[in-house]
């Protein structure tokens, strides 16, 4: 039993086809890539996956449960944890309060008017390990707007993991890095993997990241699937690199 | 990290830091000079010009803006009608004196309750709307209410106002205590210190975290599950309850009421002292009440023309002082 | 049946300015984004002018002169002030247009006077057109074709010519407009100095109804406002349509529980958020 299983899955925006026939299976623990040019219907496909709209046709399994018609936050609550191309944190507060309201609300805590010092301290012992964990503790009580580009991102997933996720959803997490930053994520990554036994889904451009860090990779192409493998296994195929290496792969 | 560094690390924040390490001395310092500043009034404020009666109105509204400040700074949400439950706690108040029992407790009481009930009721309704519609709809919701007081002649004394009722002498077990202009300063200030006191806990809550988070990011918010009407209309009927407790000690300021309490300028006068003061900062509305009453005094003994000036100084800090008084300090501490 | 057609009419007409202040302060808040709180002041200056230049320029001298000197006003007011706040949060424009407010009532108080001041109009109006309906003066018909004119001007103005056409655009999407090569410097002065004429000449009809008062347009601005929430925001037409709909409201309960008159305005508004947020003509997804 796959963790993700996406089936025939097919949306429309009024006349245009986004996405067509899309088949999906993500295993437990797998770190899989996406891969597509633009406009191939990535985002459109994480947008289904985590909720955001229905598919016009098909349906989507977590866990053997459907969750085609499930809302967002139900999604989340499951297990389904996403992150955002544009990242979306709360820029005036620090790392530390941002890391607090996403453990706040993964405890179901987020309306009390008031905490009694047991859970206070559960509180602050969750963030701390999620601020080790993601190696932001040195950093804990800056503002996030004020931090650089590649850490704010590393906020992001911070947040997305304090939400207890199963499966991991990263919208292009290294999107508008450096070299040294996006080395860093990538390991984080692979880290975060291991320790909290995740499954991650990741849409990346960064060729040499997903060859790096893939254990599979599904390509799509004008909303349409196109080939899925091992890196290795893609890289050699002709109809990819056709469409979409145009060559030798990374 | 060394504990050196973390003293170091500048803690820009609008509640106390949340590492133990920085709950040191400095950190409380503000909040015991106010303290103090308050405590003290009526021996210093005939010092320099004022009298304890002021000191007392600048408590009753500060309150009001503190609770109005619950939306408009942290949920940033733009609430145009705090008056309206000013008022109406205050005309609870007076009527609760006149023809329920001669109890301020109990005044002060259901002045408090009018306030938050109406605003639990209209939440709802408000929370539909954000941004500049929200601002339109309590403006709305204001005035209406103004409207039923200035007609409702028989219940409210119209547009002359409620008279006939005053505060009432506490009692005690032991002893009776007359409610004179300084003993009524400090009602007022334990009232205004339990409501502070609240403030500062619930903004230390998960509840006043996503406050804060409404303001910053309401989309990120719903991915957490979190309604973000839900939680605006609780601090809707929270800043209620407050702005009704503080008409209801403002109508025995005077002992009088009238609809001036719940009109739209009032409304605005109390966003202003928020803004004036600072909107992020705790003590904001309390500074921005101090200084509008202060220069409320000042420009209408001067000048008859006391109203534009008024404006004016809206104007100006619009334009040039938005982050308000203690915004400004704020970033003189952070550079 | 008479005082029930009395009430309507003056309901009516109230509606008439209610409406066209809602139009003008809808048209500002759709194109500059901007809560307009000064709308009222204006009106009440635009009546006060009519008022100084009547003796030079006669009515409808005045009529016209005024308006266009408030929207001069107007077109300053945005240049040195308003432009400062576009992109900000909203916030702002309230409290500066409450300041300005402020400044513009407490001025006419300095300069007229606190006291009401009548506006005369022309006496060929102030008769009654029938015996039965007297309360049908020629000058109330005046009020209602005038209103009825601006309207329709103002909706074919905004359908069908090149600026207005950018207006509509633009209260969509400024970026786009900005991006295709319009000058909204131009534009948003334009729409802003637009709804200032309306109030203006709203004023000024109002003046020669009901007299002048400093705080005149304290009274049309709240009502104007639900106005604008009954119709819809981000639809003129609604803004017309709700404003006559409550003006109406409002009559219609004068004639038989006067005390709620003006309450009825708010109940309609409250009714019409609990059942259908967006208003009359409001575009959906805005809110719901």
């Amino acid at each position: 039993m796959s963790l993700l299983n996406v089936e025939n899955v097919s949306k429309k925006f009024g006349q245009l086809a986004a996405l067509s026939d899309i088949h999906l299976k993500v295993e437990k623990g797998e770190i899989r890539a996406l891969l597509g040019p633009n406009g191939a219907g990535k985002t459109t496909l994480f947008n289904l996956i985590s909720g955001m709209f229905a598919p016009t046709t098909g349906s989507i399994h977590f866990n053997d449960d459907e969750i085609t018609q499930q809302s967002v936050e139900q999604r989340v609550r499951t297990g389904i944890v996403r992150t955002f191309q544009i990242t979306e944190i709360f820029k005036e507060l620090s790392v530390y309060e941002n890391l607090r309201i996403a453990v706040e609300s993964d405890m179901g805590i987020s309306l009390r008017p008031w905490l009694g010092s047991t859970q206070k301290q559960a509180v602050r012992r969750r963030v701390d390990e999620l601020l080790e964990a993601t190696q932001l503790a040195s950093k804990a009580y800056r503002e996030v707007g004020e931090l650089a580009h590649g850490d704010q991102r590393v906020v992001e997933v911070a947040m997305a993991l304090a939400m207890s996720p199963r499966l991991l959803l990263l919208d292009e997490p290294t999107a508008g890095m450096s070299d040294h930053e996006t080395e860093h994520m990538v390991q984080l990554i692979r880290q975060l993997h291991q320790e909290f036994d995740l499954t991650v889904l990741f849409v990346e451009h960064d060729m040499h990241l997903v060859f790096n860090l893939a254990q599979r990779i599904t390509i799509l192409d004008n909303g349409r699937w196109l080939a899925e493998g091992t890196p290795q296994e893609i890289a050699d195929d002709e109809r990819v690199q056709a469409a979409y290496l145009g060559g030798s792969a990374a | 990290m060394t504990a050196k560094e973390f003293e170091s690390t500048p803690s820009p924040h609008l509640t106390l830091p949340s590492s133990p390490k920085q709950r040191d001395l400095r950190a409380y310092l503000p909040h015991a000079i106010v303290w103090v500043v308050l405590l003290t009034a009526p021996l210093w404020m005939p010092l320099v010009g004022g009298y304890t009666l002021l000191a007392t109105r600048v408590l009753v509204l500060a309150m009001a803006a503190m609770g109005l400040n619950l939306l408009l700074g942290y949920a940033g949400a733009l609430s145009f009608g705090q008056a309206a439950f000013f008022g109406l706690g205050g005309y609870a108040a007076g009527e609760t004196l006149m023809h329920l029992a001669p109890s301020t407790p109990l005044a002060l009481l259901i002045g408090m309750l009018t306030g938050g009930v109406i605003a639990a009721i209209l939440g709802p309704i408000a929370v539909r709307l954000r941004g500049i519609y929200f601002a339109m709809i309590t403006i709305a919701f204001g005035q209406a209410f103004y409207f039923i007081v200035v007609n409702w002649n028989s219940f409210t004394g119209g547009e002359d106002g409620l008279l006939g009722f005053s505060r009432q002498p506490l009692h005690f077990d032991t002893m009776t205590v007359p409610l004179s202009g300084i003993n009524y300063y400090y009602l007022t200030l334990f009232c205004f210190a339990v409501v502070a006191a609240l403030v500062a806990a619930l903004l230390r809550s998960p509840l006043g975290h996503a406050f804060i988070a409404v303001r910053e990011n309401e989309r990120r918010l719903q991915f957490f599950g979190v309604k973000a009407g839900t939680l605006l209309w609780i601090a809707f009927t929270i800043s209620g309850f407050i702005a009704g407790l503080a008409g209801a000690l403002y109508a025995q300021l005077n002992n009088f009421i009238s609809p001036a309490a719940l009109h739209w300028t009032l409304s605005g006068d109390f966003v202003m002292m928020c803004v004036l003061g600072g909107m992020r900062s705790f003590w904001g509305p309390l500074l921005g009440a101090g200084i509008y009453v202060v220069a409320e005094n000042l420009l209408s003994s001067y000048t008859d023309n006391w109203m534009s000036l008024l404006g004016l100084m809206f104007i100006l800090i619009v334009l040039f002082f938005p982050k308000g008084v203690l915004g400004i300090l704020r970033v003189r501490v952070k550079a | 049946m008479e005082l029930l057609l009395f009430n309507v009419l003056n309901g009516l007409l109230l509606g008439v300015f209610y409406a066209l202040m809602a139009m003008g302060l809808s048209l500002i808040l759709g194109l500059n984004r901007i809560i307009n709180f000064a709308h009222g002041g204006f009106l009440a200056l635009a009546g006060y002018l009519a008022y100084t230049l009547l003796p030079y320029l006669g009515f409808f001298g005045a009529l016209i002169v005024a308006p266009l000197l408030t929207a001069v006003l107007g077109v300053l007011v945005e240049r040195f002030l308003i432009r400062r706040l576009y992109g900000r949060d909203p916030l702002f424009s309230l409290l500066l247009t409450f300041g300005l407010v402020l400044i513009m009532e407490d001025m006419i108080r300095t300069v007229w006077g606190a006291q009401g001041l009548p506006l005369q109009t022309p006496a060929i109006l102030q008769s009654a057109l029938s015996q039965t309906y007297f309360f049908i003066t020629g000058y109330r018909v005046l009020i209602l074709a005038i209103a009825v004119a601006f309207s329709i001007g103002l909706l074919l103005f905004l359908r069908y010519t090149k600026v207005g056409l950018r207006i509509l655009a633009g209260a969509s999407d400024l970026d786009t407009i900005a991006a295709l090569g319009v000058n909204i410097y131009q534009l948003r002065a334009i729409s802003f100095a637009a709804g200032i004429f309306l109030a203006g000449i709203a004023g000024v009809l109002a003046a020669g109804w009901q007299g002048l008062t400093p705080q005149m347009g304290d009274a049309l601005i709240m009502p104007s406002f639900v106005a604008i929430i009954v119709g819809g925001v981000g639809s003129l037409l609604g803004s017309l349509l709700g404003g006559l709909l409550i003006g109406v409201a409002s009559g219609v309960t004068s004639a038989f529980y006067p005390q709620a008159s003006q309450l009825v305005i708010y109940l309609i508004m409250a009714l019409v958020l609990a059942i259908r947020p967006r208003g009359l003509l409001g575009k959906k997804g805005v809110f719901e």
